[in-house]
């Protein structure tokens, strides 16, 4: 059975460039990578249903096995409707975590680094981000002074 | 197979339906929390990663195209569909498989999904709510405890109306409100709660005209879903850009006055609704979610079937409006009424970083709100951690 090789790799685009996206520290970035890997997944479901055919609308004259297969389009609708749902949850996240931390990157969990025992490179990286992160918030905070006072 | 593979067109009516819808809607939010945010949000802080998380992007780029392939590869048994248009329409009697899949045959995977949404709306609500949770949203007079439409228009009409709002524009005259004579109502009952620099005119008259259209093509797709592309979801999603519109055009309290009830009951009661219908067939001795149809012949419309799987359908249409109204409710009106707060009598609220001026004082204490607390307490609090 053949496929569409334009349906693949469009597939294979949004899932790179979904994954690159969440493996960053900014919520934001997770939350177009999140976007992305969900559409993508949506595809790959797409893909596997099989051939292009007819609208799964009963007819006269329309046979089964003339019809897209309506079960993966059944699944892909529901996966439409939840990844609305949780894509307005992280965006619902990151204006929490900006209205309250003025962040919008995820730190490494200290305690957690310390369990996974004490590795050089990732002790560099979290003070680097740690660095990073106070910055932005004297910035910010010099403002906020700079206003009330 | 004889059908051209390599054709666009894929036969999924439906999911293009509801695709664009959810886009549409998935834009809207999008918007409403970014525009809060300030401009610099969302730069690539892991530079030093860059080149090995793009490594690792394009490694399960190409590990899912050999997925796909290999899958569609590995579909040599006679798919199980093949007799699914044949279940729709003589088991759920509808001509739409895929409608009636979601409502029928594979209902509990629908009630399932329903349980994830109200989640969802439930996190959204409890993560924007910092201090309380309104169970009512802003309403625009202190009378707000009668919803009637009609009375309420009355009174608007009676209010004194700013020389600002709507000066030059009045609805048809076929309103009640239009006895009074040379008062004038505005388009939308809201409008003039928004600055005049922030009003667009055209935008309220659109938006007037529209929602009531759209209220009844998201009806329509509801019930005419069981036999052409429509459904539960798109209908929902429908109705929900209608009540984006409103609030777009003319601000929280207009959202408010549009759906005056809480959108964590209709959620609620959306898939109490749905859970419900799924549980009656079992008091008459068969399977729960199984479904049976009515006929009937009336006398001025005409040949009427009810299939008992619209019941829950309904449920779906709840849950997805309320769903949209929950977002609004949280992501659009909520942060509209704490930007007000943070900046007080502000001006000049639309400047490069919203909300960056001031700490936000609710911070340290979520449980209830201390307005006294000085900002540059927390400021200077967290500047010397």
């Amino acid at each position: 059975m053949s496929a569409s090789l334009v349906l693949i790799l469009l597939m294979a685009v949004l899932y790179a460039g979904g994954v690159y996206l969440l493996l960053g520290r900014s919520m934001t970035r997770m939350l177009l990578g999140f976007l992305l890997v969900g559409n993508a997944t949506n595809l790959l479901i797409l893909i596997i249903a099989g051939p292009a055919g007819l609208a799964p609308i009963v007819a006269d004259g329309v046979e089964p096995s003339e019809m897209h297969d309506p079960l993966p389009e059944a699944l892909i609708l529901t996966a439409i409707v939840i990844t609305f749902g949780v894509s307005a949850f992280l965006l619902a996240l990151i204006y929490r975590s900006w209205r309250i931390a003025r962040a919008d990157v995820v730190t490494s969990d200290e305690a957690d680094v310390a369990v996974g025992g004490a590795d050089s490179s990732i002790d560099d990286e979290e003070s680097s981000e740690a660095e990073d992160g106070s910055g932005e918030d004297t910035e910010f905070e010099g403002r906020a002074e700079a206003k009330t006072s | 197979m004889a059908w051209p593979l390599s054709s666009p067109c894929r036969g999924a009516a439906d999911l293009a339906l509801t695709q664009a819808l959810v886009e549409t809607v998935t834009l809207v939010t999008f918007v409403l929390v970014l525009r809060r945010l300030p401009s610099a949000i969302g730069q690539d802080h892991g530079r030093r990663h860059r080149i090995v998380r793009a490594v690792i992007g394009v490694g399960v780029g190409i590990l899912m195209s050999v997925v796909a392939v290999v899958a569609l590869g590995s579909r040599i048994a006679e798919p199980i569909s093949l007799k699914f248009p044949e279940l729709a329409y003589e088991g759920g009697h509808g001509r739409n498989v895929v409608n009636v899949l979601l409502v029928d045959i594979r209902g509990w995977d629908t009630l399932g999904e329903m349980s994830v949404l109200v989640v969802a709306a439930t996190g959204v609500a409890s993560l924007v709510f910092l201090s309380r949770r309104s169970s009512d949203m802003p309403r625009l007079g202190p009378e707000t405890e009668r919803p009637r439409w009609f009375a309420h228009r009355k009174r608007m009409a009676q209010a004194p109306i700013e020389a600002t709002a709507s000066a030059g524009v009045t609805p048809d005259g076929a309103a009640p409100s239009q006895e009074k004579g040379n008062q004038r109502t505005p388009w939308l009952l809201a409008g003039k709660t928004l600055a005049p620099e922030n009003r667009s005119i055209i935008l309220e008259v659109v938006v007037r005209l529209l929602f009531h259209s759209a209220i009844i093509v998201s009806v329509y797709l509801l019930f005419a879903g069981h036999n052409i592309p429509g459904g539960g979801f798109a209908g929902g999603l429908v109705a929900g850009l209608a009540f984006v519109a409103r609030y777009l055009a003319a601000g929280r309290f207009e959202l408010g006055e549009a759906a005056p009830i809480d959108a964590g009951k209709l959620l609620g009661f959306g898939v109490l609704f749905a859970g419900g219908t799924a549980l009656v067939p079992i008091f008459f001795g068969v399977d729960a979610l199984t479904s049976t149809w009515f006929e009937a012949e009336l006398p001025v419309i005409g040949h009427l079937e009810f299939v008992t799987s619209t019941l829950f359908d309904i449920g779906v249409y709840l849950v997805v409006v309320g769903l949209a109204l929950d977002i609004l409710r949280s992501l659009g009106a909520e942060i509209d009424r704490q930007q007000e707060e943070d900046h007080g009598d502000e001006s000049s609220p639309d400047d490069g970083i919203p909300g960056a001026h001031k700490v936000n004082t609710l911070s340290h204490t979520p449980d209830e709100p201390t307005p006294d607390t000085p900002a540059t307490a927390n400021a200077t609090e967290r500047s010397t951690r």
